[in-house]
Formats: structure tokens, C-alpha cells, sequence
């Protein structure tokens, strides 16, 4: 790279300003255009509170001081923020091969499949053992049910868009049988599984509060889809096949490996989502496990530039939007589809500022 | 003297937080918080415990709030703590869904009344709420033996509210002639009100001449279907007042005022009488569980048939019948 950009750069000096630009220009897609999708849209949220008589600047800062009240309710924002930093990381490997995976959300309900038959089937075990195991049966199912997408992607050309959506629909629907018929816990009337064994509880970092050990593997699992993606030969190669398929080929890349390798990443990481919200927070399944994590990975991932570090800091900003959806009802008293209004329009701005990066980035494709 | 401007700062931001936040509220305001497994918009279940909680307001002067958690059941506990740490004294949950969470929560709040809709639950400051429709229900099944050949249940999705009122029926129907035919379906839907058209009609069409609904709006469907049958078939109306839709055909109507049954409750907890077991609202709370008779029906319900079903009420009133299993 130095020695093509000497050759350009008449000088060494204007090497460095032009290195400075590069930096400059990439810090400012990586931070500013994010941060003016969420400006923009918390000032068309503030508008529309005010069309429906309410003074936005008044819930924005019952909104914020809600969230940040207590250490319970910076608690409940990490509780919230880890499956969001979980799927988005996952949906960061996938989206950067190219791999449009719109099923997180069925793979979270797969693995909290997982997680609820394998936690209550083995009594005896201890938790050093039980709980990696409930949470690797999440991960393992998680993996497997994006793998059907991959599979029917690479044998059939089947576009995952469309797989994975339909995915998504047969996994929650599944979860609702399971647990009201053969999961269904006998002792209950409303459709919900029997409790996990206590030794397959996750273990609380900071009780009282409901936090749980997820966060720091969430965080742990993005800095290692970093590296992955950007410091191994193999996470190269994901990414080589996501820009060029052709060029990958080329090179003496598998295609059809690749995308089967991220998709399953991205299948693990959300199975691992439903894992940790079985094991660390409900303990049981239910119909409703997940309010919409899946897709809002989504938007986790755009909003981080496919970058699972990134990740970390967008998955925190969407669970203090989703606490403060909460406070915004429970101490403003906005009603709940007002507060929906607002996460729509952080989700389409996010979304839309996105896409002009992604334009604007790569000009001559 | 140079004015320091770091404590400058310190001392603008703590100001700021101060008005910004505004004073702790005095410590005698009433307040009440309701959690709802769905929207209060729409009419039905969310909607009953939503004109509960006005009425509270209006009627005890409470300061109220809501919270709309669309079945996510990750976000019940939290929901709980937010009011019970914000110092409210009654927080409703509405549904059995909500047991779990309140009774991990109440321990830590002792202050704090957490009461759950359709629960038996009495545990601590945790306390079930429930309407036993099974009572009313014997009622109708007694009248409906007394008047007619047989009669059909139509129910919305077996749930154990519902099974529990039908068996009220069949046994108050079988108090009178154990051999009373009485046929029931379920159409596996609250809202599918042609499902439950048809599930009537065919019922009638095999001989029932009562058809009772139970079964949310859907219920509607087994109104119009008995209403089309003409004269000579009867019905209830269920939790809601239908007799404008088949004014000749409704021979009484049952309504649960489940509004009417907070207030007493919530109005008992601000004045220091909190319920001393769970509360199972039935035919004792005559502010809150309602039946008349349709003078207007072409078939009313006659003298001697009222007084018998006085009676009946007086011994279920007193325990001497029990209309459901415990």
C-alpha cells in the first residue's frame, strides 16, 4: 500500500496529509454520520411528541434520567443491550460477506430452544459444567437453524432474504407449540416451560440487579469478531468473498464455505442471544422470548458500519432507546405506539444514512 | 476573590439536575402502576384494566401510570421495580403471565400492593385477583334446563377461565335434570366471530335451544346465529351487554364490573386493609358481578323460575354450593 501511494504522492509530506484525510474521512463515516442519523431522528421524535401535546425536551430528559437512575436501571440497559450487541456482532460477520441474514430473530428462538430442553433435562450436573453446556446447545441450534438458509443458498441459490424470513416464522411458531404442548410446564396454566435447573442459571455479576455474565461474553465475542474479521486470514477471506464472489474464486477462495461459515456466526451469535435470555434472565420459555431483538440486530449492525466493535457502542445506544421506551410510558405516560413511532423513525434514519454511506463509499461500483 | 470555576461548574450541574429532575414528590401521594400484556387501545382484556385504573384515578384521586409490555415476559420483573421503587403503593399486573415476576420482586418492596388478574396466588404483599364466571354460570345452566331441550357452550380457546364457567353450566343445568343434553365446542379463537356463528347454528340445527357464548368478541357471532334462528332459541349475554343484537332471544345478561371490583380493593389498600387472602370476586360482590333478566325477550324468564334461581344464588352466596373445582 505505502509504496503504490509514494509513487502517486509527489512528496512525503502530502503522503501524510492524505493519510490524515483518510483517517479523518473514516472516523467521520465511522462516528459522525451515525451520531447524525440519531440526532436527526430524536429531532423528528420531538417533533412528533409535540404534534400530540407533549414537550420533547421534557421526556427527553424523564427519558434519560429514567435510564440512567439507579445502577438497577444501568443494569437493566446492559441486560437489554446483550442480546442486541450479540446479534448485531453475528450480523456484522454475516453482512460483510455479502450474506443478507434476516433471521436472527428465528435463530434466538432456536436457541432458546435449545437452551430450555437441554437446561431442564439433566439434574446432578454442576454449574461449571451445566451452564457452558446450555449455553453451547443455544449456540449449536442457533448455527444450525441459519446453516438450512446457507445450505439451500449455495445448493439452490435460494436468496437468504427469503429463507431466512420464512426461518423465522416456523421457529416462533414451533416455540409456541413447544411450549403449549410437549415443553409445557404441567403445573402452569399459561403456556410457558418448566423453570431451568438452578445449576444451569447463568451467574449475576452485579447483584442485586438481574445482570448477568452475558455482557462481558457479548463484548468479549465482539472483540474476537474483530479480529476474526479483520486480522485473520479467514475472516479476509468472508470478506473478500462479500465484496467479489468472482475475485474470491479467483483467488482460491470456497464461496459456498465462506458464506456457509458466516452464516452460521451469525446463526451461533444470535442461538447465543436466546441462550442467555433463557439462562439468564426468564429461566423459562415463552411464546413472546424475544420483543423484536432479531430485527433490531439489524439496524445494531447497519448503524456500526458492519463493525462488530462498533457493535458494542450501538447495541448500548438501541437498549437505552428500548429502556427508555419503558420510562417514557411508565413516567410520561407516552403511549406505548407513540413510543414505537419514535424507535421507527431512529430505525429508518439509522437505515437511510446507511445506505448513503454505503453509496457514497463506493463510488465507481 | 477569582471565582473557582470548576466548582462553578460542579455547582451549575448540580442546579441543573435539581430542576431538571425537580424535588422528591411528597410521600403521601397515592399512586398506582398497571403493567398490560398488550395494548389498551383496542377493546378487550387490556381495555378492562385500563378503564380500572381511570376510574381509580377519578374515584380515589390516585396518581396513575401504565406500562404496555406486549407479552415480553424478560421485561415484567423490571417493570415492577420501576413503580415499586418509585414509592407505588398498588402496582396491577394484569394477567396470570405476571405472577412469576411480582412474587420475585415483593419481597424486596414490603411497601408496596402487587395485584395479579386471574390468579389465586396469595403470598406476602402478592395477591391474586379473580372473577369467578363458574357462578353465573350455574345460574344460566340452571335456567337453561328449566326452559329448554339442551343447550350449547361456545368457548373461545380452552383456557382454564373458560372450561371452569362451562362446568359451572353443566352442573347447574345437571342440579336440575341430570340427564340435560349440553354439548360445548371451542373454535380456538377470541375474535373469530364466524367460526362462532357457525358453531351455534349447528348447534341448534342438532336440537340445543340455549346457546351461550363464551368467547371475548367472537361471542358476538353466537348472538347473531341465535338471533337468526328466530324465536324459541335463547341465549346469554356474556361479559358484555349484546340485548340491542337479539332483543327477542337474550334471556339475561352477565357482567363481571371488574372496575367496580378494583376500586373496593385499591380504595381498602390506601386505607390500610389490605385483602387478607386472594380476592375471587363472584355472586357475594354485588357491585361486581351482575345479572339480569330481559323482560323484552319473547320467551322471558318466568316468576317461579326467578324465585328458584334466588335460591340457588342465596346457597351459592353462602358456600353450601360449590360451582368449581378448587
Amino acid at each position: 500500500m505505502a509504496n503504490i501511494d509514494s509513487e502517486r504522492s509527489p512528496s512525503a509530506g502530502s503522503d501524510i496529509l492524505n493519510g490524515l484525510g483518510r483517517a479523518f474521512t473514516k472516523t467521520w463515516q465511522a462516528v459522525a454520520m451515525p451520531a447524525a442519523a440519531v440526532l436527526v431522528s430524536m429531532g423528528c421524535g420531538a417533533l412528533l411528541l409535540a404534534l400530540n401535546g407533549f414537550n420533547g425536551w421534557d421526556i427527553f430528559t424523564v427519558m434519560l434520567s429514567g435510564v440512567f437512575q439507579d445502577t438497577r436501571s444501568i443494569a437493566e440497559v446492559l441486560l437489554k443491550a446483550t442480546p442486541l450487541i450479540l446479534i448485531g456482532v453475528g450480523l456484522c460477520v454475516a453482512f460483510r460477506c455479502s450474506i443478507w441474514n434476516i433471521g436472527a430473530e428465528g435463530q434466538l428462538y432456536a436457541g432458546a430452544v435449545a437452551t430450555t430442553a437441554v437446561g431442564i433435562a439433566f439434574p446432578g450436573l454442576t454449574s461449571w459444567i451445566y451452564v457452558p453446556l446450555v449455553i453451547l446447545a443455544g449456540a449449536l441450534a442457533g448455527a444450525a437453524w441459519a446453516a438450512i438458509a446457507g445450505l439451500l443458498k449455495i445448493y439452490f441459490r435460494a436468496s437468504e432474504i427469503v429463507t431466512t424470513i420464512m426461518l423465522n416464522y416456523i421457529a416462533i411458531i414451533a416455540t409456541s407449540w413447544l411450549v403449549t404442548g410437549p415443553l409445557k410446564d404441567a403445573a402452569a396454566a399459561y403456556p410457558q416451560s418448566a423453570r431451568l435447573l438452578r445449576e444451569a442459571w447463568m451467574p449475576k455479576i452485579l447483584p442485586p440487579t438481574r445482570l448477568h455474565i452475558g455482557i462481558l461474553i457479548a463484548i468479549a465475542l465482539a472483540i474476537a469478531a474483530y479480529i476474526f474479521l479483520f486480522r485473520s486470514s479467514a475472516g479476509y477471506a468472508v470478506r473478500v468473498v462479500g465484496i467479489s464472489p468472482h475475485a474470491a474464486r479467483y483467488a482460491g477462495m470456497s464461496v459456498s464455505r465462506n458464506i456457509l461459515l458466516a452464516i452460521s456466526i451469525s446463526g451461533a451469535m444470535a442461538g447465543l442471544a436466546g441462550a442467555f435470555e433463557i439462562a439468564g434472565v426468564t429461566f423459562r420459555l415463552y411464546q413472546n422470548i424475544s420483543p423484536g431483538y432479531g430485527f433490531e440486530g439489524i439496524a445494531v449492525a447497519l448503524l456500526a458500519n458492519n463493525n462488530p466493535v462498533g457493535a458494542i457502542f450501538s447495541g448500548t445506544l438501541f437498549a437505552v432507546l428500548r429502556s427508555g421506551s419503558e420510562i417514557m410510558q411508565i413516567n410520561a405516560q407516552v403511549p406505548q405506539v407513540l413510543v414505537s413511532v419514535i424507535q421507527g423513525i431512529v430505525i429508518l434514519s439509522v437505515v437511510g444514512f446507511g445506505v448513503y454511506r454505503f453509496r457514497s463509499a463506493r463510488p465507481s461500483e | 476573590m477569582k471565582l473557582k470555576r470548576r466548582g462553578f461548574l460542579a455547582g451549575a450541574a448540580v442546579l441543573a439536575v435539581a430542576i431538571g429532575f425537580g424535588p422528591a414528590k411528597a410521600q403521601s401521594e397515592f399512586k398506582m402502576g398497571l403493567l398490560v400484556p398488550g395494548s389498551v387501545a383496542e377493546e378487550g382484556w387490556n381495555r378492562i384494566a385500563y378503564e380500572a385504573l381511570k376510574r381509580v384515578e377519578k374515584e380515589l384521586g390516585a396518581k396513575i401510570s401504565y406500562v404496555e409490555l406486549h407479552e415480553n415476559p424478560a421485561a415484567f420483573e423490571n417493570a415492577f421495580r420501576d413503580y415499586a421503587s418509585q414509592g407505588y403503593q398498588v402496582v396491577l399486573g394484569h394477567g396470570f403471565q405476571f405472577q412469576d415476576a411480582a412474587l420475585t420482586v415483593a419481597p424486596e418492596f414490603p411497601d408496596t400492593t402487587f395485584l395479579i388478574s386471574s390468579s389465586y396466588v396469595h403470598e406476602g404483599n402478592v395477591i391474586g385477583l379473580n372473577t369467578d364466571a363458574s357462578q353465573p354460570f350455574y345460574l344460566m345452566g340452571v335456567i337453561a334446563a328449566k326452559m329448554g331441550k339442551g343447550a350449547g357452550l361456545v368457548g373461545g380457546i380452552e383456557i382454564p377461565p373458560i372450561k371452569q364457567a362451562f362446568e359451572g353450566f353443566m352442573d347447574g343445568a345437571k342440579s336440575v335434570d341430570p340427564n340435560f343434553p349440553v354439548s360445548t365446542v371451542y373454535i380456538g379463537s377470541f375474535t373469530d366471530a364466524t367460526a362462532a356463528k357457525e358453531a351455534a347454528l349447528s348447534m341448534i340445527s342438532q336440537g340445543s335451544d340455549f346457546v351461550v357464548p363464551n368467547a371475548n368478541s367472537a361471542g358476538l357471532g353466537v348472538i347473531q346465529a341465535v338471533r337468526e334462528a328466530g324465536t324459541g332459541i335463547g341465549t346469554f349475554s356474556v361479559y358484555s351487554d349484546y340485548t340491542e343484537v337479539a332483543p327477542k332471544n337474550i334471556a339475561g345478561t352477565f357482567v363481571a364490573d371488574y372496575g367496580q371490583g378494583i376500586v373496593r380493593i385499591v380504595s381498602g389498600i390506601r386505607d390500610g386493609a389490605v385483602p387478607e387472602t386472594n380476592v375471587d370476586f363472584g355472586l357475594k360482590d354485588e357491585d361486581v358481578i351482575k345479572f339480569t333478566y330481559n323482560d323484552g325477550a319473547d320467551k322471558p324468564v318466568p316468576e317461579d323460575i326467578r324465585k328458584y334461581v334466588e335460591q340457588v344464588r342465596a346457597k351459592i352466596v353462602a358456600g353450601e354450593i360449590q360451582t368449581r373445582a378448587k
